[in-house]
């Protein structure tokens, strides 16, 4: 595939992300993080004059020696674009508001001989945003076609696609000007070395490396005299305005809590409507396509109603939250918040032997482990970097919350603390308040127990406040909630298939009378999940499980959120408690279900407190696994992961079910 | 005012500095790439409690970086006029 490509590159902050998304809309391949490019984000966009290309976002940098992993990526695909054959361009996103720093990449990516445009950007921040002058020292001093563009308002976009167009023709025909530099050598000496970024303080690329920097620098500083440079309107925020409280040692963290819990109170209380209208919705199509099966394909009606339709209920009810904690997520990256609680936090995250930019995946750890890992590649330290990998899976993700949300309403009554907060969402931020603690706990260990060596540092740029983009507002929640629904609806699909055929055959029974409805199927405890199920039962037992639950437990190590499908699914099968037929909700069936015949509800509070525990801190999640492979380049640190997540759950199970027996 | 010499992290806040040099480490690199050069002026704007991480502002924009590492940058002050550093600044 010799597609055409476009890099966009530049400094982090820049506003590329906001380009992209303003170019692209809801056309990806990979599922986006709030604020961070983790990967190199593509899609393909259609232009007018040159019809298909691949649009990259590239992950912000500030040089061509990348430091951290994502920076890396940067690098990497710029560099080897040079000699890779593919019609490529390079747009340099700069933020208009600081030309002087993005003018090292500028001349560094300059002597790679790709067909370059400049697109400033941030143009509001600048006391003239027209930024005539500018553009045209860049044409004639620095020979680079430049344009102004305002990505947040959405402005411009026509001429940076046109430009586009441009670049790509002459990137075709070969009519790249290259400016030969002393340094391009250097580079490829860097990237001979392999994917280490731990071994880029070779000695003499340092020394050529600072040499390097200073000169590039003289001669950036030697040509910006004749450049108009325009006054910046945005003035720094620090010491003065919100800084003062937010960034405050004690008022600081006072806000951040109630942030945080302000972010709970919504995940509970605000998607509650939402989430009962699609439930409601799923039961009203399931029944109706029951009536209109059952008569006419008794076995389909069975196979779609009881194991297909209660499965993708479960994941479709709690998109609402998802898309909550994205929007939430958005709003501190994109408003500068994020930032600060980085610099906040570094000086007690160091202590537990993370970074303060742990903080970014550790807050994405809430709605998704998966790209959280991922977003630790700016973190430089490999140690802190494996620490906050190894703790991520504790901070409560959103598979865990359609869990908790069904448990807590047998754990905790309903009702009001103050007039506004609720019980159930008091209980829903306590549980995550436990995540958090054990992976600090866990933190701590890790920072005694990992020896791996590299420098660590914390360099993080502080953007000025900005009222985030409505664009991004809604657009990254969605994009994340489809690619959700596709990637985890996939795999609750299947297992949901898997369950009920599991659930609704059994060693006794002959398959094809049941699927002819010669034979009623049997009933659950004698069905293949029910012997499965009675097999785990006695590892489980001393938690207050029992065999349905663990069924569960099994299927759910494909993903958390099938507890809640498996649940269904299970309780779907089991017939209706209610004789006229109606349908009951999920969890008035498992509020009538009893231990083994006795009158003891089996949701009972030391069961529900032990179980939702055990979801707190379990790794559940294959996906999670992958990544942790992915990123650490082996089968240890995931299988460690695996192993200390799994007892840590069955051991605070175990206790937590003890002691409230 | 006398002119002083000192490690960034030791430089007393919301003052001119000038960098004079900066160590030779992996970390300078990194600084100097980020506009920490010898010559650049610069400004601690805030310190986190227990003075780590503090924010300086450089090249226009604010840099958060911990006390150990602003320690790689040696700065005086004192020689220059408080006031016309900073265009951006200026009411």
């Amino acid at each position: 595939m010799s597609l055409q490509r476009i890099f966009l590159a530049g400094n982090p902050n820049s506003g590329k992300s906001t380009l992209f998304n303003a170019l692209t809309g809801l056309h990806h391949k990979t599922a986006n993080f709030p604020g961070v490019t983790v990967e190199s984000l593509q899609t393909e966009i259609e232009l007018r004059s040159t019809g298909k290309v691949v649009l990259v976002d590239l992950p912000g940098t500030y040089s061509l020696y990348p430091q951290s992993q994502d920076e890396w990526v940067a690098c990497q695909a710029l560099v080897q674009a040079a000699s890779e054959g593919i019609p490529t361009v390079v747009v340099v996103v700069v933020d208009a508001s600081n030309l002087n720093r993005s003018l090292l990449l500028i001349h560094q990516i300059q002597e790679l001989g790709l067909s370059m445009q400049v697109v400033l950007n941030k143009c509001d921040r600048v006391a003239n945003p027209g930024l005539k002058g500018v553009v045209q020292w860049f044409e004639n001093e620095m020979k680079i076609k430049a344009l102004v563009c305002d990505a947040r308002k959405g402005q411009g976009l026509n001429e940076v696609s046109k430009a586009f167009g441009q670049r790509l023709a002459e990137a075709r025909s070969g009519a790249v000007s290259t400016v030969p530099g002393p340094w391009a050598a250097s580079w490829n000496e860097v990237f001979g070395q392999g994917l280490e970024t731990q071994n880029l303080g070779n000695e003499v690329i340092r020394a050529q490396h600072s040499a390097e920097t200073v000169e590039r620098y003289r001669r950036i500083n030697q040509s910006l005299k004749t450049c108009p440079l325009h006054e910046t309107k945005a003035k720094a925020a620090l010491p003065n305005g919100p800084d003062r409280l937010l960034l405050h040692p004690v008022g600081g963290i006072l806000v951040f809590v109630a942030v945080m819990a302000l972010m709970f109170q919504a995940l509970f209380a605000w998607a509650s409507y939402p989430m009962d209208f699609i439930e409601n919705m799923m039961l009203w199509a399931g029944e109706n396509l029951r009536q209109f099966l059952e008569p006419r394909y008794p076995a389909m009606s069975h196979l779609v109603t009881k194991g297909l339709m209660p499965g993708i209920g479960g994941v479709l009810v709690f998109v609402p939250q998802i898309f909550l904690l994205f929007l939430f997520l958005v709003l501190l990256e994109e408003s500068g918040y994020m930032a600060r609680v980085s610099y906040l936090m570094d000086r007690n995250l160091k202590r537990i032997g993370l970074n303060g930019k742990s903080i970014v995946p550790m807050l994405g750890g809430f709605a998704c482990a998966v790209p959280a890992i991922a977003a630790t590649r700016n973190i430089v330290s490999w140690k802190e970097r494996l620490s906050t990998i190894m703790i991520l899976p504790l901070m409560s993700c959103s598979a865990r919350l359609p869990v908790y949300a069904l448990l807590i309403q047998f754990a905790v009554p309903e009702g009001y603390i103050l007039g506004i907060f609720s019980l159930q969402g008091l209980t829903m931020m306590g549980l995550y308040l436990m995540g958090v603690v054990a992976a600090v706990l866990s933190a701590l260990v890790m920072k005694f127990w990992i020896r791996e060596k590299g420098p660590s540092y914390f360099m993080l740029e502080i953007p000025a406040y900005q009222w985030p983009v409505s664009r991004n507002l809604w657009q990254v929640p969605l994009r994340y909630c489809l690619s959700f629904v596709q990637g985890a609806g996939k795999v609750i699909v299947v297992v949901s298939l898997l369950l009920w055929f599991l659930a609704s055959f059994g060693p006794d029974h002959k398959m094809s009378e049941t699927l002819t409805g010669q034979a009623t199927p049997p009933v659950l405890e004698k069905s293949y999940a029910g012997v499965l199920g009675k097999a785990l039962e006695p590892v489980i037992m001393p938690l207050g499980f029992d065999w349905k639950i663990g069924i569960a437990l099994v299927t759910s190590f494909a993903a958390r959120e099938v507890f809640v499908g498996t649940m269904a699914t299970i309780y779907g099968l089991e017939g209706d408690p209610n004789q006229d037929g109606t349908q009951l909700r999920l969890k008035e069936r498992m509020q009538k279900d009893t231990v083994g015949g006795s009158k003891e509800p089996l949701f009972n509070r030391a069961t529900v407190w032990s179980l939702l525990v055990f979801y707190a801190f379990a790794l559940q999640c294959m996906s999670t696994v992958a990544a942790t492979k992915q990123e650490t380049r082996s089968w240890k640190w995931p299988l460690i992961q695996l192993l200390y997540l799994s007892a840590l759950a069955y051991l605070a199970s175990l206790a937590v079910y003890q002691w409230s027996l | 005012m006398p002119q002083r010499q000192g490690s960034l992290d030791q430089a007393p806040t919301g003052v001119p500095l000038t960098i004079v040099r900066l160590d030779e480490s992996d970390l300078s690199l990194k600084l100097m790439e980020m506009g920490c050069l010898p010559g650049e002026k610069l400004e601690i704007l805030h310190r986190a409690s227990g003075g780590d991480p503090l924010a300086i502002k450089v090249m226009e924009y604010v840099l958060g970086l911990r006390a150990r590492e602003a320690a790689a940058v040696w700065v005086s002050w004192g020689d220059t006029p408080l006031r016309n550093l900073w265009n951006s600044q200026e009411p």
